[in-house]
C-alpha cells in the first residue's frame, strides 16, 4: 500500500473544472458546495478509512475472532459517521425535486454520484460485518452485526431501486459498471445468508426478506442482457442455491404483492417469467432449515468451482468482495 | 447511421526489444467523431472518476488534430488518453446515443469498436510506460482504460497492472510530492498551476484505488 507518510500532495480541491485557472487561490469551494469533484472527494475519504482498517489490523484475513469483536464495533462506528456525515446531497433522502432545475445539486452527475457513493460505503459495511452474520444466531454479541449487515443490505437494494426510477443516462449504462453489481450482489449474499442461517431469528419478516433476494436476483437478470459477467454471476448463484437446495422464490402470491408495492410499476424490473425453472418456488411456511447450510466460503467456494475460468477471470469478483470496500 | 470512420494516420517508431525499429500506424476517427465520443465522456462518464481537466482535455483533443494536420509529431501519451477516452465512451454506449449520436448502428457495434480501441490503447500504452517519455496523459489514459478492464472483467490482475503501472509512472513523475517545500530542482509544475491540481486529482484517484482494494479484513 503507499504509505501516506510517504507523500507530499495535498487532496485536490472542492471545485468545478472552469473554476481552476494558472495562478489560482482559494478556489476551493465549501464541501456543501456540489462541483465535479465531490464523489471524488468522498472516494478519498472512504479509502482513508479503509487504511485506517488495514493498518489497525494489517494481515487480518476476514477470520471471526481474529480481530477483538470491540473493534469491528468501532469500525462500524467510523463508517456509520461517515456516511451520516455525507453533504446532505449525497444522501438518499435528498429531495431534489423542490430545487430550481438548473441547481447544480439535481444534475445528472451528483445524482449518479448519490447512488455510487451510497451504494459503495453500504456494500463495505455488509463486508465488514458478514463473518458475523452467520454466527448471530448462535451467539449473541453478534446480533449487533446482523442488524448492521441487514440494515446496509436493504440500503444497497433500496439505492439501486430509487436509482431505477430517475432518468438519467447512467441508467443505461450502470449496469455494464462492475461496481454496481458487486454491490448488488454483496447485499444478495447477505439477505441469502440471513435466510438460511438465521431463520430462529427471524419473527415475521421472511416474506419480506424473500422479496428483497428476488428483487436482488431481478437486478442481476436484467444485468445479464448487458454484461456477460452479470449471467455469470447468476448462474453461480443459482448452482449454489440448486445444490444447496436453498429456498428463494416467493410464492405466487408474494410476486402479486410485490409487483403491486413496486415504486416503478411501468418499469419492473422483477418478474417470476426470469428465474429459471430449475429453481423451485417454495412455500415459505415448509422451509426446511438444514443446519449444515453452507458458510460463506462454501458459498464463495462454490462460485469458483462453478465458473469457466477462460470466460470470467473469477477470482477477480472474489478476491474484490474480500477487500474491505469495492470501488475503481 | 454509419459506423466510426477512420481517417487519420499517424506513425510513431516503435523500438522493440532486439533493438530494431519498426513502426506503428495508428488510425484515428475523424477530428468531429472524436469531438463527439469526448462530449458524451465528458458529460456522462467522467464523473464516475474525475481524473481529468475537461477544458484541458477538448484542448489535447484540438491540439491533437491540428498538429496531424501540420504533419507535426505527437505526445505518445496524449494520444493514449484520447485512445482510452474513445474506448471508454464505446463502451458505455447505450440506446439513447444511437439517437443523439448517431455514430454507430447499434449498441453491439459501439461495443466491438470498444474491444478493439482498448487493445490498440493498452498496446501503445505498454509502449509508452515502457519506452516513451513519461507524462499525466498517459496516467490518466491508464486509469481510464483500467476502469473499462475492471467493468469488463472486475478488479482482474490485469487490471491490478495496469494501476501499478500507472502509480509506478506517476511516482517517476513526483505526482506523490506536488506539494512538497523543497521541489527545487524537479520538474513539477507550480503548486497553484491548473497542471499541479490535476497531478493531485491523479495522485489522489491512485492512492484511494489502493487503499481501497487493499485486502486486510
Amino acid at each position: 500500500m503507499i504509505n501516506p507518510r510517504h507523500m507530499a500532495t495535498e487532496k485536490p480541491v472542492n471545485a468545478n473544472d472552469e473554476d481552476l485557472v494558472d495562478g489560482m487561490k482559494g478556489v476551493g469551494q465549501p464541501i456543501e458546495q456540489p462541483t465535479s469533484m465531490s464523489y471524488c472527494l468522498q472516494r478519498f475519504r472512504l479509502a482513508e478509512l479503509c487504511r485506517e482498517i488495514t493498518d489497525s489490523e494489517p494481515f487480518a484475513a476476514a477470520g471471526v475472532g481474529r480481530i477483538p469483536y470491540e473493534e469491528i464495533r468501532q469500525i462500524d462506528s467510523k463508517m456509520t459517521a461517515f456516511l451520516s456525515g455525507l453533504p446532505s446531497f449525497f444522501s438518499l433522502d435528498f429531495k431534489a425535486d423542490d430545487l430550481r432545475e438548473t441547481d447544480p445539486r439535481r444534475s445528472n452527475p451528483i445524482t449518479v454520484q448519490r447512488y455510487i457513493i451510497n451504494s459503495l460505503s453500504n456494500a463495505a459495511r455488509c463486508r465488514l460485518h458478514l463473518p458475523y452474520l452467520a454466527k448471530s444466531s448462535k451467539e449473541s454479541k453478534y446480533l449487533y452485526s446482523r442488524d448492521a449487515c441487514l440494515a446496509a443490505a436493504r440500503m444497497v437494494i433500496r439505492t439501486e431501486r430509487q436509482l431505477q426510477n430517475e432518468d438519467l443516462p447512467f441508467l443505461l449504462m450502470r449496469l455494464r459498471s462492475s461496481g454496481i453489481l458487486h454491490c448488488v450482489c454483496m447485499a444478495m449474499i447477505v439477505l441469502l445468508m440471513d435466510l438460511c442461517l438465521n431463520r430462529s431469528l427471524r419473527v415475521e419478516d421472511d416474506q419480506e426478506l424473500r422479496m428483497e433476494i428476488f428483487g436482488a436476483f431481478g437486478v442481476l437478470e436484467e444485468a445479464k442482457e448487458q454484461t456477460p459477467l452479470a449471467g455469470r454471476i447468476l448462474e453461480s448463484f443459482y448452482s449454489v442455491m440448486q445444490r444447496y437446495n436453498i429456498p428463494f422464490g416467493p410464492s405466487e402470491a408474494g410476486v402479486a404483492s410485490q409487483t403491486d408495492g413496486r415504486d416503478n410499476d411501468n418499469q419492473p424490473s422483477v418478474s417470476i417469467q426470469h428465474l429459471p425453472g430449475t429453481v423451485p418456488a417454495i412455500d415459505t411456511n415448509q422451509v426446511p432449515f438444514d443446519p449444515a447450510l453452507p458458510s460463506f466460503d462454501d458459498l464463495l467456494q462454490e462460485f469458483e468451482m462453478n465458473v469457466d475460468p477462460p470466460i470470467l477471470n473469477w477470482d477477480t469478483i472474489f478476491s474484490e468482495l474480500e477487500s474491505p470496500f469495492i470501488s475503481i | 447511421m454509419r459506423s466510426l470512420k477512420v481517417d487519420v494516420p499517424s506513425d510513431f517508431s516503435h523500438s522493440t526489444n532486439n533493438g530494431n525499429s519498426q513502426s506503428k500506424c495508428i488510425w484515428l476517427p475523424l477530428y468531429e467523431e472524436s469531438k463527439q465520443i469526448v462530449e458524451k465522456y465528458l458529460i456522462d462518464i467522467t464523473h464516475l472518476h474525475h481524473v481529468i481537466h475537461a477544458p484541458s482535455v477538448r484542448a489535447l483533443v484540438d491540439d491533437i488534430y491540428s498538429k496531424l494536420k501540420q504533419k507535426c509529431p505527437l505526445q505518445i501519451g496524449d494520444v493514449c488518453l484520447l485512445m482510452a477516452i474513445i474506448t471508454s465512451t464505446t463502451f458505455f454506449w447505450t440506446p439513447r446515443d444511437l439517437f443523439t449520436r448517431p455514430l454507430f448502428s447499434s449498441i453491439e457495434e459501439a461495443s466491438e469498436q470498444s474491444s478493439t480501441w482498448l487493445k490498440r490503447t493498452l498496446e501503445l500504452l505498454e509502449f509508452s510506460h515502457r519506452v516513451a517519455s513519461k507524462t499525466i496523459e498517459a496516467i490518466q489514459a491508464t486509469i481510464i482504460a483500467g476502469f473499462v478492464i475492471c467493468n469488463l472483467v472486475g478488479i482482474s490482475t490485469e487490471a491490478h497492472y495496469w494501476f501499478s503501472s500507472a502509480t509506478s509512472v506517476a511516482w517517476q513523475l513526483s505526482l506523490h510530492r506536488i506539494d512538497h517545500p523543497h521541489n527545487g530542482d524537479l520538474n513539477i509544475p507550480p503548486p497553484d498551476s491548473i497542471e499541479a491540481e490535476v497531478g493531485r486529482r491523479v495522485w489522489w484517484y491512485l492512492v484511494g484505488t489502493d487503499w481501497l482494494v487493499a485486502p486486510g479484513l
